[in-house]
Parts: structure tokens; sequence; C-alpha cells
């Protein structure tokens, strides 16, 4: 970890339920314009560690530092007016608004009133504006998660499971999108557990397994790391051999 | 027609009928029905209670059909606003328009004192209303208070008597709740409220702060509930902690919500003019019928109709509209 100011620095964060430590000590730093995976198997943590830091759960121990700010355990909605901001992994729209509509929540509480229009058009979405969201796929909601997502200006995303039941082309179409959002210089977390999509879109990965990290770097390095196939493939380890 | 095509016309058809029933006309035709109808049928005091019920039913409408709160304990408002107006009357000789405003702020800050119960959500929450406003009526029916409150004796208002006044006054706020109810549905505020209900930590990863768009429906929901109480309690002249605390007027207005269609600004209006016809035509003499009936109601409103009379009207519009653009 280095000393150098960060946009978004994750610190030793833990969140416990009742006698669960769901995450422990999980550290993360990110500067703008890079994306970083966060992967693991099912119950290590990722979720939780994006409900944290997005203001879910208040977490028992553990810092989160945005532009220098501690914004640790804030409110969700000041949170994601600072600039961090999240998709869901189950799709959360309005259902009885529209799809401008449901962007133009996040619109109206932004600092500069961004435009509707243009969050929708750069998750492709322009063309269905009038829409309920009855007539979206589930793809297609994801998106309009990142479209209220980007409404608020963020600094921060955390993309949750977004290329879930996606073909190729709309995986590689996805994957464009984000390195669009990449080069005007917001962050990303993507959680993920499609390899090839992550290899589209990051460089480094952070693996978590029972709430602990076992692995952060290269995401090729992560492929070879025995640790990370241990959890991911099963088998016993032989890192202590 | 492709279907983007199709979609966008049947839109711009909703809007202009929207546009066509305007906020205006949903207060404006209530407004005058009401003041025609006093020639028509002469009961000024059912009538009073009808506009005092259509209020209500809006009060409840902003508070669950923009909020997804159900206020089970809303009654405690209207219980809270007669009393408050009743004692400002009596103890500062208040003209009683102005005591009713002052009960509506009396519900408003009951409402706030009771906003922590925010923490709770679905039922626990309509219980926890519930519970609240039975626990202001123990207090305020307590003979230990009767010095404050009159305790169990209740207040005689019969000083400030004035039917005409008290009709008008009810009709005022059938206007007041209306335009209330269409500003919150045309409005940012509304718009963020439909947002809330939908999904409370998806609308605060919008930016919304949740809690407090909350708070400010409440107070309005219970300001209203507040004010109309005063009015009851006015236009009624004597009444007993019991008639103002009773939990009935909290199920009424939220069937009469419910029956006519929340989340709409007609909706609670013809629901509650309805439904109150049908309780006084047969609900007084015939109360047993009345059960059953309301019992049937709510039973076909969940499994056929949860929108409500409007919801319905909606669905099969929207069908006859999406039948003209196809064969179109």
């Amino acid at each position: 970890m280095t000393d150098s100011p960060v946009l978004l620095r994750i610190e030793e964060l833990t969140t416990v339920f009742g006698g669960l430590k769901a995450l422990s000590q999980v550290s993360l730093d990110i500067n703008p314009g890079e994306a970083v995976g966060l992967v693991g198997p099912n119950g290590s943590g990722k979720t939780t560690l994006v409900n944290t830091v997005c203001g879910l759960y208040r977490p028992a121990s553990g810092r989160v530092i945005l532009e220098g700010t501690e914004i640790t355990g804030h409110r969700p909605h000041l949170i994601a007016r600072a600039g961090i901001n999240r998709t869901f992994q189950i799709p959360k729209p309005f259902k009885d608004l529209s799809v401008y509509e449901n962007v133009r929540v996040s619109s109206i509480h932004s600092r500069n009133h961004t435009s509707i229009e243009g969050a929708l058009a750069r998750v492709n979405l322009a063309e269905l504006a009038n829409h309920p969201i009855s007539e979206l796929t589930a793809a297609q909601q994801k998106r309009l998660d990142l479209a209220r997502a980007l409404a608020l200006e963020p600094k921060v995303i955390f993309v949750d499971e977004l290329a879930a039941g996606l073909t190729p082309g709309e995986l590689h179409e996805v994957a464009e999108m984000l390195k669009e959002f990449q080069s005007s210089g917001i962050a990303l977390i993507v959680v993920e557990h499609l390899m090839g999509f992550l290899e589209q879109v990051v460089s480094s990965v952070l693996v978590l397994s029972a709430g602990r990290t076992i692995f952060t770097g290269p995401l090729r390095t992560a492929l070879e790391d025995v640790e990370v196939k241990r959890v991911f493939l099963g088998g016993e380890s032989d890192a202590g051999n | 027609m492709p279907k983007t095509a199709e979609i966008k016309t049947l839109q711009n058809t909703g809007s202009k009928t929207k546009t066509l029933i305007s906020p205006a006309i949903a207060t404006l035709v209530p407004v005058i029905g009401f003041a025609l109808a006093i020639h028509v049928y002469s009961n000024e005091l059912l009538l009073t209670y009808m506009a005092i019920y259509v209020a209500l039913a809006q009060g409840v409408n902003i508070m669950y059909g923009f909020t997804g709160y159900l206020p089970f304990g809303y009654f405690g408002f209207f219980g809270v606003g007669a009393y408050v107006s009743g004692l400002a009357m009596l103890n500062y000789n208040l003209p009683p328009v102005v005591a009713v405003i002052v009960g509506g702020l009396g519900g408003a800050l009951v409402g706030a004192i009771l906003s922590p119960l925010f923490r709770l959500r679905g039922a626990y929450f309509a219980i926890g209303t519930l519970a609240a406003s039975e626990a202001i009526y123990t207090i305020v029916a307590n003979p230990s208070l009767q010095s404050i409150t009159n305790g169990p004796y209740g207040l005689n208002l019969a000083n400030y008597y004035s039917s005409g006044m008290a009709y008008g006054s009810a009709i005022a706020l059938v206007a007041i709740s209306i335009i209330a109810v269409s500003y919150v549905r045309g409005s940012r505020f509304g718009l963020t409220l439909k947002a809330i209900r939908d999904d409370p930590y998806s609308a605060s990863m919008a930016g919304v702060n949740v809690p407090r768009q909350r708070f400010y429906a409440w107070l309005i929901s219970a300001a209203i509930a507040g004010m109309a109480g005063s009015i009851f309690g006015w236009a009624t002249s004597v009444f007993y902690p019991q008639a103002v605390f009773d939990s009935s007027l909290s199920v009424l207005a939220i069937v009469f919500a419910l029956f006519g269609g929340v989340g709409s600004v007609w909706g609670p209006t013809i629901g509650a003019v309805l439904l109150y016809s049908v309780y006084n035509a047969i609900g007084i003499s015939n109360p047993e019928y009345f059960q059953l009936i309301y019992g049937l109601v709510i039973v076909l409103l969940v499994l056929f109709a949860p929108r409500g009379l409007l919801g319905f009207w909606n669905f099969f519009a929207q069908k006859i509209r999406r039948k003209r653009v196809t064969n179109d």
C-alpha cells in the first residue's frame, strides 16, 4: 500500500454481524480511472464490502477515505453525493417510474443537475427513455443502475456482477462502456465471477475468501496463485509445503 | 408498428390525459360538488363528515400512496388535532378557523415526535403507530389530567358551534388536501417519495435523503389529519376522547384510500365519497350488513384490484388504447 494520495482508500475494514466476522481487515487503494476486480466465491464478503463502503452497513473497525476525507459510517445518500456509487447484483430500478424518471431522481440530487439524456446515452439506453421498467430486460435494468450512478457524477463505482447472463456480444459492449467510464476518470471496482470479462476491464484484483483478503495484485498472477486456485477450485493448498 | 414506437405513442396519449385531468379539476370538482350537495341533501353534519373523510383519505394517500408506510395509528393525529384546537378555543378563545390551523400544527408536532417510528418497516410500523396513538389516547383520557384535557369527560365546544362555518372549513380542507396531493404527485418531492416507496436503499444511492423526505411527507399527512380532527370536534360540538381517538377512523380512511386507489389524486376522493355514502345508507341502520360488505370489498380489492378503482380503470383504459394503437 502506498502513502501517496489516492482517490479511495479502504483501510482495514471489518464488518461483524452478530458473532460472524463477514469482513476482516480488508484494505484497498484505488486511483482515478483505475479498475480493480473484486473476486471471491459466494459468501466471501464481496457484497458486504460494497455495502459497508456505501454506508448500508456500519463497520466494526477500519476507515473509508475519499479524496483525503474520512466518510466511514456516513449515511448512504451522503456517500453517494460525495462520489461513491454502485450497481446491484439484482438490479433495483424504481419500478413505478419510467427509465427517464429513474435517472432524474439521481440528477436532481447531483451538484450540477447532470444531463439525464447524457447519462442514458453513456449506457446505451437513450432510446428507451420513455419506457416503463417492465419493458426492460435484466441486462438493461443493470445498465439503468449504472445510468443512475452516472447522473450523480461519481468518482468511484462499484459494479456488481454486471456481466452475468450476457451474450458474448453484450459482454464486449459492456466492457467498452466501462472502459469509457475509466477514460473519463471514474474508478471502477468490478465485482465479477467471469474472468474473461474481468481480463477486458481490470488490471488488478482483490481476492476475498471468508471475509479475508487472500490476494491483491495483477489478475494474471491471481490466476496462478495457489491459494486463489484452492479457494476457487477446491482441494488442498500447498502454500504451507 | 415497432414496439418502441407503440410505447411512445401510449406514453404521449397518457400525458395528454394527465394534462386534461389537471390538478385544478381534481380540486374543483369535489369542492363544487360539496358546495352544491347541501342544496340537494340537507344533512350538513353528514356532508361535513364525508368531506373530513375525503381529507383523511388524501392524508393516508400522501403517506401510504407515496412512501409505502401504512399508518394504522393515523387516528392519533386526528384526536390530537381535535383536542389541540378545542382547548385553543376554550382556553385562549381563538376563532375556530384559527384553532383548526393550530390543530393541524398540533398534529404535525406529534408527527414529528413520533418520527422515530420510521426505524420500523412494514407491519411493525403500522402496529407501532397504532400503539403510539393508543398511548396518546390513554394520556388524554386519563382522569388525573382532567384539569388540562378534561380527562374522560371530553370537550364541549357548544359556544363555538357554527355548522355552516364548519362545513365551509371542511370543504376548504378537502381543497387543501387535494392540492397537497397534486403537488406531491407532480413535484420532484413526489418523484423522490415514489423512489423511496420502491426501494429506500436504492433511493439513497441516488442521493436521496430518505429519512428527511419521508419525514416531510409524514408531517404533511399528520397536519391534514390534525385539521380534520379539529373540524370534526368543532362540527360535533361535544366529543369524548374515544370518539376522536377511534382506531376505526384509521381503518375507514385507509379503506377509502385503497378502494379509490392510492398514489393518484382522484382515487381517495372517489373512494371516500362512494364508501362513506354506502356506510350511511346501510351502516347505521344495519351495521352487520355493512361489516359484511366492507369485508367483501377488502377481500375483492386485495385479490383483484390492489391499485383500487382507479387502477382498475387505468388497466382497462390502457388495454383499449393499446388495441387502438395496434389497429392503427
